[in-house]
């Protein structure tokens, strides 16, 4: 018999170890039964859901440095119906080490109150994620100003160990007026990596939907996962972490991140949401986050068109086309023999 | 200072900030659709809500006017289709019974330029409007150019899509009826009821001696003289009499002082007029070419005699031959009792078609064979006469033809009526072919016909037919005529630069205008911009 692969190896144990084998292995290892799984009830909600997004594209880069463009901005729903679209950030970002501050430094200080940004040079490489991430803050704020008592915003990403993050300080004020302003803020993340299991990660909160349909098939459900056994420790922060499944008839479920004053009523809070995660676009996951998903992000054509924009200035100022070759070519295109496109 | 306080002045000089560098942009639910997004000079497309107000609904055939600077573009709506900004099946899934994001989802407006106005004058498109100029429904106002080129026969009111603009009345010219005019509807769409509107209108006209032809209207059903029921006649048209002339082959209408006993002289029947009758056999064909020959004359009379027939022997012609001709002829003049030894209708109809007068010859109850004969005979006796006389004062003759794909169809006997439909224009005589079946129709003559009025035909192949001989292109028309009522149609005619959506006046309703006009300014109907139509 011939010797297994490599390859046939992780898939025997990839297909082993991910295939459903039965919800009691799940208790056990999670510690997460079915009295854990609460079913939502839906809320009569007459308030206003702003959901809030960003988009980051490079438009360019050379080595050293890169030129992204960023958009952040929010949509704002009654009930189903789409009431407006606010675009709050949509411009260059220049991701350079010598600049970045220049750059955080009016959002941070002009708007947050807080101090310059210093980055360490680890964190360098992520300049224009945490320039993204800020903007959506601005957004998130902009939304939370406009709010009245008992909507609901909710954010595309986790709030989970916000003390610990680096923009840390945006985020304090941002929950902090929330509370204040008794508006509800949910983090919904489309991706996550819990798992659960003693000896090989299995992705958990795809288990945990697959649990979910068996105890409550054909209902909207969330677990709580404070204290239980996953990894890595949703623990350890003063909100808590859900997964939701936010429509019964969905195969999806998602990780949801409550600061501590939403998740005192959580269920509540979900009630007033199940409602407008079931459109026939993206049917399981909040309608709002999707459309301002779809308005916000930025097209293959736009980051093109900005790309063609900003070649023509460096053409404008006197670079002639072997210079920009030569300045912004990635010479794994050359090895790769791909088509260089622009440039 | 309180902590409360000091958190307010705090929130306040961060709203401050928040302001002064924000550039924000808002997008909201406004002018979102109802903007041209494609495509070509030929094709417009623009979106509509996907769901609107029954009143907001776009319909085939509606007008919408495109202002674009200094130019308006018109386009007329050929299509509309479900569209959405999503791609993939999302929509037919289960899911797609659940709620959906009203503002990603239209309709999308296939829409053909009619043409551009430009200082007031209509012209053909030669560029289209600036993407995402706005689209609106046409106005009123901006028909105003159709009243230029609108002709002298009123038949109904300009349609945009089930809406009468009733301040556009669509008229074809006196000038384009010698350029024949061809009526097409399958059963119960209107075709009579049109050839009494026209027909009244031509009354009008002649009564105020303004008219430009006379009519010639051969009625099989009895139904245009006085109407049945409640449907009205042309008779009942009382203000225009004059210009209504009748004959008839039923006693009941003698003793009415306005309708004329039908009668054709024995001796202006030609042999000719009988190839309609029957399928004559190529030797009988023969022996009928040689009768007026050899007769010279009284041929009708002699050929049905023992002696006639010898005669005919004596010149070849098989005896078998020309005792079916014989019997075929006696059965003639037993069954079509107006032709007479002496007297004729003839040089009086004609006299009135040369006035420019409606000559209604009212024949109930004849037969499809004997409707045609009378018909073969008058087409020929008016085309001769057209021939000969040519003085300024005679005015060109509209001839109609009932169910006209027995006479113009694709390989049928009757050379004379295709005679006139090449030929007659030179003369001054046109054909007015009625039919349900265009596709009958021999399509060269089709294409010597020049005014259409197609008024629903379901047979997808009547439609292809036509398309391809229309002047104007009505390719692109297919879905709104499957789609017109009863009433409606579409005119397409020399002078008038495309096919105008016209909805046709109800008989009776118009003669009620008529008989009103001038005594007060009553319109036909009243008030508002577009009445919809609901008769």
């Amino acid at each position: 018999m011939l010797k297994k692969s490599r390859l046939e190896e992780v898939a025997d144990l990839l297909s082993d170890r991910t295939s459903p084998k039965g919800i009691k292995q799940f208790y056990e290892n999670t510690g997460i039964f079915q009295d854990d799984f609460i079913q939502i009830e839906p809320m009569k909600f007459d308030g206003h859901t702003y959901a809030i997004d960003g988009s980051n594209v490079v438009i360019c880069s050379w080595s050293v440095a890169s030129l992204n463009w960023i958009r952040a901005g929010y949509v704002k729903y009654c009930d189903r119906a789409w009431l407006r679209t606010v675009i709050t950030y949509d411009d260059a970002f220049l991701a350079a080490a010598e600049e970045y501050a220049e750059e955080f430094s009016p959002y941070l200080v002009g708007i947050f109150g807080l101090e310059v940004l210093d980055l360490e040079e680890t964190e360098l490489e992520r300049l224009s994620s945490y320039f993204r991430e800020l903007q959506e803050y601005v957004a998130l704020l902009d939304a939370l100003r406009s709010a009245r008592s008992g909507d609901l915003i909710l954010y595309d990403g986790g709030f989970a160990h916000w003390k610990s993050r680096l923009l840390k300080g945006a985020l304090g004020v941002i929950l902090k007026e929330a509370e204040e302003q008794n508006i509800d803020v949910l983090g919904v993340s489309k991706s996550n990596t819990f798992a659960w299991g003693p000896d090989f990660s299995r992705p958990f909160v795809q288990f945990a939907g697959l649990v979910g349909s068996l105890v409550a098939p054909r209902k909207p459900w969330y677990i709580c996962l404070s204290k239980k056994n996953i990894r890595p420790n949703p623990d350890g922060w003063d909100g808590k972490i859900y997964v939701v499944r936010f429509d019964g008839g969905s195969d999806n479920a998602f990780r949801v991140d409550a600061p501590s004053f939403v998740a005192d009523r959580i269920g509540y809070t979900l009630g007033k949401l199940i409602n407008c995660a079931c459109s026939a676009e993206c049917y399981g996951y909040p309608h709002a986050l999707f459309r301002a998903h779809r308005e916000i992000r930025i097209k293959d054509q736009e980051k093109n068109a900005e790309k063609l924009k900003f070649l023509n200035l460096l053409s404008q100022r006197g670079l002639t086309e072997f210079q920009l070759r030569s300045l912004l070519l990635d010479f794994h295109d050359v090895i790769e023999v791909k088509s260089r496109g622009i440039i | 200072m309180t902590l409360k306080d000091s958190s307010l002045i705090e929130k306040k000089e961060n709203q401050k900030g928040l302001d002064g560098l924000l550039q924000t942009k808002i997008i909201e639910t406004k002018d979102t659709t109802y903007r041209i997004i494609a495509k070509n000079v030929s094709e417009y497309h623009f979106t509509v809500p996907f769901e609107v107000h029954d009143s907001e609904r776009v319909e085939v055939g509606q007008i919408f006017s495109i202002k674009d600077k200094g130019l308006t573009f018109l386009a007329r709506v050929i299509d509309i289709r479900h569209d959405s900004n999503y791609d993939g099946n999302w929509d037919t899934t289960f899911t797609g019974t659940q709620f959906f994001d009203q503002s990603q989802i239209f309709n999308r407006v296939i829409a053909e330029p009619l043409g551009c106005i430009l200082e007031g004058k209509f012209k053909k498109c030669k560029t289209l409007p600036t993407k995402f100029s706005l689209v609106k429904r046409a106005e009123e106002y901006e028909f105003s150019f159709l009243q230029e080129v609108m002709g002298d026969i009123e038949i109904g009111y300009l349609r945009n899509g089930s809406m009468a603009v009733e301040q556009i009345p669509v008229s074809i010219h006196s000038t384009a009826i010698d350029h024949h005019i061809g009526i097409f509807a399958t059963t119960g769409m209107g075709k009579s009821n049109f050839m009494k509107v026209f027909a009244a209108s031509c009354m009008q006209l002649a009564a105020r001696n303004e008219s430009k032809f006379g009519l010639l209207i051969v009625d099989p059903h009895g139904e245009y003289l006085k109407g049945k029921g409640p449907v009205k006649g042309l008779m009942h048209l009382k203000r225009y009499s004059e210009g209504l002339v009748c004959y008839s082959i039923d006693r009941k209408n003698f003793s009415d002082p306005g309708v004329a006993e039908l009668s054709i002289s024995i001796s202006e029947i030609e042999a000719g007029d009988l190839s309609v009758l029957y399928d004559w056999s190529a030797a009988q064909r023969d022996a009928l070419e040689a009768i007026a020959r050899v007769f010279e004359s009284c041929w009708l009379e002699r050929i049905q005699k023992p002696d006639g027939i010898n005669k005919m022997v004596s010149e070849g012609f098989n005896a078998t031959t020309m005792g079916v001709i014989s019997r075929r002829i006696k059965n003639l003049l037993e069954k079509n009792r107006y032709i007479d030894p002496v007297r004729s209708s003839l040089p009086g109809i004609i006299s009135n078609l040369q006035d420019g007068r409606v000559v209604l010859i009212d024949i109930p109850r004849m037969s499809e064979q004997s409707e045609l004969f009378l018909l073969s005979i008058l087409s020929r006796y008016i085309l001769e006469k057209y021939k000969e006389e040519s003085s300024v004062e005679q005015k060109n003759c509209l001839i109609t033809i009932e169910e006209a794909q027995r006479v113009l169809g694709t390989g049928s006997n009757t050379y004379r009526f295709e005679t006139i439909a090449r030929e007659g224009r030179k003369f001054g005589v046109g054909l007015c072919a009625i039919t349900q079946q265009p596709k009958l129709i021999d399509k060269q003559l089709l294409s010597q016909i020049n005014t259409f009025v197609v008024m629903g035909l379901a047979d997808r192949n009547d439609r292809v037919h036509l398309e391809e001989s229309a002047r104007h292109d009505l390719s692109s028309l297919d879905i709104e005529i499957q789609t017109l009522e009863k009433g409606e149609a579409i005119v397409s005619t020399l002078g008038i630069p495309f096919p105008v959506p016209a909805k046709i006046h109800s008989y009776e309703v118009y003669l009620k205008k008529l008989e009103k006009e001038g005594r007060t300014d009553e319109r036909l109907v009243s008030g508002g911009r577009f009445k919809p139509i609901f008769d």
